[in-house]
């Protein structure tokens, strides 16, 4: 009998087959829409000589380092419109680890890279909204002269000036740091090369692939110094290398220095990225799923060291990941993402303790824990939605079991739950109001 | 290894699968005439029983062997050396095509969603391939058979005739399953089957193999790194170090009292989700050593904080420190036996549950 | 460890585990299934026809094929002619100037005076031989009067017909022995892979010079020197389809589903056919398109040196041969119309096989994100 019936749906789901795939027409249409849109953007980026006024802001709260305000990142594909950050906001405030989480295709990435300006180009953009970030523009101020320390044979510890090929000593320039909000979203290129890697660094999620495999660590890690510290020599550079390797607990800088990157396991990459990362001495460092490649051993030592780093400098870390565990572990605040958007939003206490939102519940239920045991796993049923043709309705409503009536309508607005914990969904819609 | 059970009769057993020293070594260097220099000992010695209708769950971390391992015990990669014996027949003396022809009775589900669906055939024709080969189910009965495996796996019909790259990797997973299911095995190897997955997928492929388990009376031997899945869904859960077994226990054993340091490590490595439980992290200290050159002695000595002389010469064997409870570990002998069984935790080392602290 | 809901209201209903995804599979299927995908095809096509350059190819190419293959039909036109027809009409007027030297004895002194005089010829040629062109050759003819303007037609069609026969039985043989190499290893790879060394290393015009003078000696037949160019370029052009194909094999026999075949127990030519070929066809189809353009190239050159196809045969390298040989500076100067059309169209042919190999890298690449 149930054989019949599947075989009659087959039947009828041959007609619809055919309307799986897109039709060229709808093909053609996208295609110049598509064009037309991206072109647009396209030449308002490439724009030369944008005044100043334009991308200068100010923050919302000044102990932010960084404030996402209603961004928009899409991807303009043959397929349509992917939505990949669909009005994202939350903040990352000074010395502290906010947590992104959310499983794969949910953004996270994404956010990030638009904060990084390296979203791929021309078909992704970011469409509308901002990201303000506190940085620091460095003005020349004067020059310095240049001196080295030596030992001289009596063993005192002399300072000599450094000389140049004509006998005169050589300068170094000197700057002043002035204090901007800038809007990242709205930066031309050309600025924004500035701020990546001396203000905003990267760790990425392979060790394996984000070092080039020709250079040794040294020169790597010296690139970064001698390309962000104005007026900085190589000597300069080494010394500062070594100091980043030893902080980053490698044992034998000098050797790892002067190694290549295959010579070094996974977790030592890791250490490496992570001391390019923090060399210029960041404020803000992007983790985007450290650990996800490394064994749970590895995992272990990694973020005992992002720890330690974190109390040691004054970075704040924005840690994207899909663990629960490790998030819970690092981070003091937390975003929930789900299909472009953040369904949650909280300190780590309030994601974890009173979790508000479906999917976030059911996100915890469903990872097993090895200090308890269940019988059968929660898990959420279905897929995570394609997020092209999103509807206008909760994005999670047809994997949501505990549906009203309201979930039919548009997509639920931000409810503050307490002055740090936010929730988009209709459940809380009530609350909202006895709030106003 | 288990003694107790060397009467069973060699034909239907209670165990589906018996692993006895099983040796997987990769030659390295081969010189001109094909010579070998030296071996990367894969899978060095490992012996272990999965019982009918029960879950044995490896655990290691990356470059253990235990892929290796799920691959050899199904004769994609040849034995070296020690016997595989399924169903009272050694796997490891089949002749290719006698193999073959058993290969529906033992399956396997690989990581990779993405690459282990060939990219240019129908959902279909991947799952009815290899019926149609091995004459599972009479012709007539093909697509009915086909289409209700496929819904057993949560496959809705009309994927028939849809191609992999549509689908997600939790679909694909699915269509990996069904794959495997459609052979009717009786052992299923699952390698690392949810590590791709996101975190609510992942928990809907584990409850539809332990679905399938109960329904169909299946074994699996389910390889994993991480700990939390493979404790939900095992019987038995041997831990494996640089080609050897460390541990092997049963769950509760493992997960409650585990007797090897490099067991207790792993299980203190695995953040909790919960921001209360600040965790003790016992870190080990260094990196894997290359299974190419394992260090002499223990393998594990290099890394461990208890490690003595004896740990560097000597290569502590799998012995039965309590009923069903294997440890290769020289300093398990030293503590007395009756200790162990009282406390049901070793005095030697620290045990997980007292090192998490609720604040 | 577990974190029950603090919230009062939540508590309770997360208690209750939700179906199995099983049954609650259908329900959701509407969502994803309300999201139109491209199928394979489509996105092949879409990306090969969103590159300008390999559309210029593809037609280039289809007016060459029409070209070539229709035009010689289309008799009842004016200026369609034979391959080797004749234009027995009488020719151009040509005008020969000739200096005599006679030595003339001077009746009057007696001397031997030398002199020179200039005798003037002026004669119809009897056929028409290097006309200019015309309404009737619209490319003129050539120095046996063939029209060149058909011929170029002509030669279109062996050209290309020797490409894509050489092609093919390259790639039936490259696909064979690599794919033999690279699934079995072992001493079948190395074996075969010497050979492949082996022919790599045949230099490719000397043998070609030495077995062209060695047929001509043998006295065999025009017909029969076709089908041995054409064996001979596939001979020398296989190793490399082989080398491809063994390395992609080696690659995909790595590929988790070919685990999987071997686990589900396929039968060794199932596993090869149905699993590994298919899955190389994309790499094959951008070589055997580039190879296209290299075998009518090669073919071009030999033509030129007179080492392909007798004259009387039409192909695009024959045509040019004209500007090698004794009276090669008079066709270059006099008669451009004879050498630079053919010339033109070997180039059109391996650009447009070219830009439309790359077209179908890119195409089948699912890396490439444009």
């Amino acid at each position: 009998m149930k054989e019949k019936n599947t075989e009659k749906n087959t039947l009828t789901h041959k007609g619809k087959d055919n309307s799986h795939y897109i039709s060229s027409k709808e093909l053609r249409k996208i295609e110049h829409e598509n064009f037309k849109t991206v072109k647009t953007l396209e030449k308002k980026k490439r724009r030369k000589n944008v005044p100043e006024s334009e991308y200068l802001t100010q923050m919302r709260d000044p102990h932010n380092i960084v404030e996402f305000d209603n961004l928009h990142t899409y991807f303009f594909t043959d397929a349509g419109v992917l939505k990949a950050v669909n009005g994202v906001s939350f903040d990352i405030p000074e010395k502290s680890i906010v947590g992104v989480v959310g499983e794969s295709g949910c953004g996270k990435s994404i956010t990030s890279m638009s904060l990084m300006q390296l979203v791929q180009a021309p078909q992704g953009q970011i469409v509308e909204g901002s990201i303000r970030f506190r940085s620091e523009k460095l003005i020349p101020n004067g020059t310095e002269p240049m001196t080295k320390k030596i030992i001289d044979e009596n063993g005192n510890v002399k300072e000599v000036p450094v000389l140049d090929k004509h006998g005169k000593q050589r300068t170094r320039p000197l700057y002043k740091k002035e204090e901007r909000v800038v809007d990242i979203a709205k930066m031309p290129v050309s600025e924004m090369a500035h701020i990546r890697g001396r203000e905003i660094s990267m760790i990425f999620q392979e060790p394996m692939t984000s070092l080039n495999p020709v250079f040794t660590i040294g020169y790597q890690l010296d690139e970064v110094t001698l390309l962000h510290v104005p007026g900085a020599t190589r000597a300069d550079a080494k010394e500062r290398s070594l100091e980043m390797l030893k902080l980053v607990g490698i044992a034998m800088p000098e050797r790892v220095y002067s190694s290549y990157p295959h010579e070094l396991s996974g977790g030592m990459r890791q250490r490496v990225m992570i001391a390019i990362a923090i060399a210029c001495n960041p404020k803000l460092i992007i983790a985007d799923e450290p650990t996800t490649a490394l064994d749970v051993t590895i995992q272990a030592q990694i973020l005992d060291l992002l720890r330690e780093l974190r109390k040691k400098l004054d970075s704040s870390i924005m840690l994207i990941t899909h663990d629960l565990g490790v998030i819970a572990e690092m981070a003091d605040y937390v975003v929930v993402m789900y299909a472009g958007r953040v369904v949650e939003k909280g300190t780590v206490r309030e994601i974890f303790k009173e979790s508000a939102h479906p999917y976030t519940i059911g996100l915890q239920k469903s990872k097993p824990v090895v200090s308890s045991k269940v019988d059968k796993l929660f898990s959420i049923p279905g897929q995570v939605p394609n997020p092209i043709n999103m509807p206008t309705t909760c994005y999670f409503r047809d994997r949501c079991d505990r549906c009203i009536k309201e979930c039919d309508g548009n997509y639920p607005g931000m409810v503050q739950l307490s002055p740090t914990h936010f929730v988009a969904c209709h459940l809380y819609d009530k609350k909202k109001e006895e709030n106003v | 290894m288990n003694a107790s059970h060397k009467n069973d009769a060699p034909l239907k057993s209670e165990y589906l699968l018996e692993v006895n020293h099983l040796k997987k070594y990769f030659p390295l260097n081969t010189n001109v005439f094909g010579k070998p220099a030296s071996y990367l000992r894969a899978v060095d010695d490992v012996s272990f029983k999965v019982r009918r209708g029960t879950t044995v769950g490896i655990v290691g971390e990356s470059g253990c062997g235990k892929t290796t391992m799920g691959r050899t015990i199904m004769r994609l990669y040849d034995v070296t050396s020690g016997k595989v014996i399924f169903d009272g027949v050694d796997l490891a003396t089949l002749s290719a095509s006698q193999m073959r022809h058993l290969r529906p009775k033992l399956q396997m589900i690989f990581q990779d969603p993405y690459s282990s669906l060939s990219p240019r055939m129908p959902v279909g024709e991947i799952i009815g391939e290899a019926v149609k080969v091995h004459g599972i189910v009479p012709k007539s009965e093909y697509k009915d058979y086909i289409l209700h495996v496929m819904d057993e796996c949560g496959l809705p019909s009309h994927y028939f005739e849809r191609y992999p790259h549509e689908f997600s990797g939790g679909q694909r997973q699915r269509i990996c399953i069904a794959r495997s299911l459609a052979l009717k095995p009786s052992l299923i190897i699952c390698d690392e089957p949810v590590s791709a997955l996101d975190v609510s997928i992942q928990a809907q492929i584990i409850n539809l193999l332990k679905e399938l388990q109960e329904k169909q009376n299946l074994t699996y031997i389910f390889i994993s790194h991480d700990l939390s899945v493979v404790k939900h869904i095992s019987d038995e859960v041997g831990v494996m170090y640089l080609g050897s077994m460390v541990e092997y226990a049963g769950t509760d054993a493992i997960f409650d009292a585990p007797l090897h340091p490099y067991t207790q490590a792993l299980l203190s490595a695995v953040p909790v989700p919960d921001p209360d439980v600040k965790m003790n992290h016992k870190i080990l200290t260094g990196d894997i050593p290359s299974p190419a050159d394992p260090p002499s002695g223990c393998k594990f000595h290099t890394r461990c904080e208890y490690c003595t002389d004896i740990c560097k010469e000597k290569t502590p064997e799998l012995r039965e420190v309590a009923p069903g409870h294997f440890v290769a570990c020289h300093l398990c002998d030293s503590m007395s036996r009756s200790e162990n069984k009282i406390s049901g935790k070793p005095k030697t080392f620290r045990c997980i549950p007292s090192v998490r602290t609720v604040q | 460890m577990d974190y029950e809901n603090k919230n009062p209201d939540i508590a309770e209903e997360t208690v209750t585990i939700p179906e199995s995804p099983i049954s609650s599979n259908e329900e959701t299927v509407s969502i994803a299934d309300s999201v139109k995908t491209l199928s394979p095809g489509q996105m092949v096509m879409k990306r090969f026809f969103r590159s300008k350059l390999s559309m210029v190819g593809l037609v280039t190419l289809i007016v060459l094929f029409i070209f070539s293959f229709i035009g010689p039909e289309l008799k009842f036109l004016p200026f369609i002619w034979g391959e080797t027809e004749l234009d027995k009409s009488p020719g151009k007027t040509v005008v020969t100037e000739k200096q005599i030297s006679y030595s003339y004895t001077n009746p009057e002194t007696g001397e031997v005076e030398n002199h020179t005089a200039i005798s003037v010829s002026v004669q119809q040629l009897k056929s028409n031989i290097e006309a200019p062109p015309s309404k009737e050759h619209l490319l003129g003819t050539d120095a046996m009067t063939y029209d060149v303007f058909s011929r170029l037609m002509y030669g279109g069609r062996i050209s290309l017909t020797i490409g894509f026969v050489v092609v093919i039985l390259e790639t039936l043989l490259g696909v064979l022995l690599g794919g033999l190499a690279g699934y079995f290893g072992k001493w079948v790879d190395q074996l075969i892979m010497r050979i492949v060394d082996i022919f790599y290393c045949i230099p490719t015009l000397p043998l070609m010079l030495i077995i062209s003078f060695m047929l001509d000696s043998m006295g065999i037949e025009d017909r029969a020197k076709l089908f041995v160019m054409m064996a001979l370029l596939t001979l020398l052009g296989w190793a490399g389809t082989a080398r491809l194909v063994r390395g992609q094999i080696l690659y995909l026999r790595e590929q988790e589903y070919m685990m999987a075949a071997e686990a589900t127990g396929l039968p060794v030519w199932r596993k090869i056919f149905k699993h590994l070929l298919p899955n190389v066809m994309p790499q094959l189809i951008v070589t055997m398109t580039l190879g296209l353009g290299n075998i009518i190239l090669t073919e071009a050159t030999l033509g030129y040196l007179g080492l392909g196809l007798p004259s009387r045969y039409a192909t695009w390298g024959n045509m040019i041969n004209v500007v090698s040989g004794e009276h090669g500076l008079k066709y270059i100067q006099n008669y451009p119309n004879m050498w630079v059309a053919p010339g033109i169209c070997i180039i059109l042919a391996v650009l447009a096989f070219n830009f439309i190999g790359d077209g179908l890298r890119d195409a089948f690449d699912p890396k490439s994100k444009r």
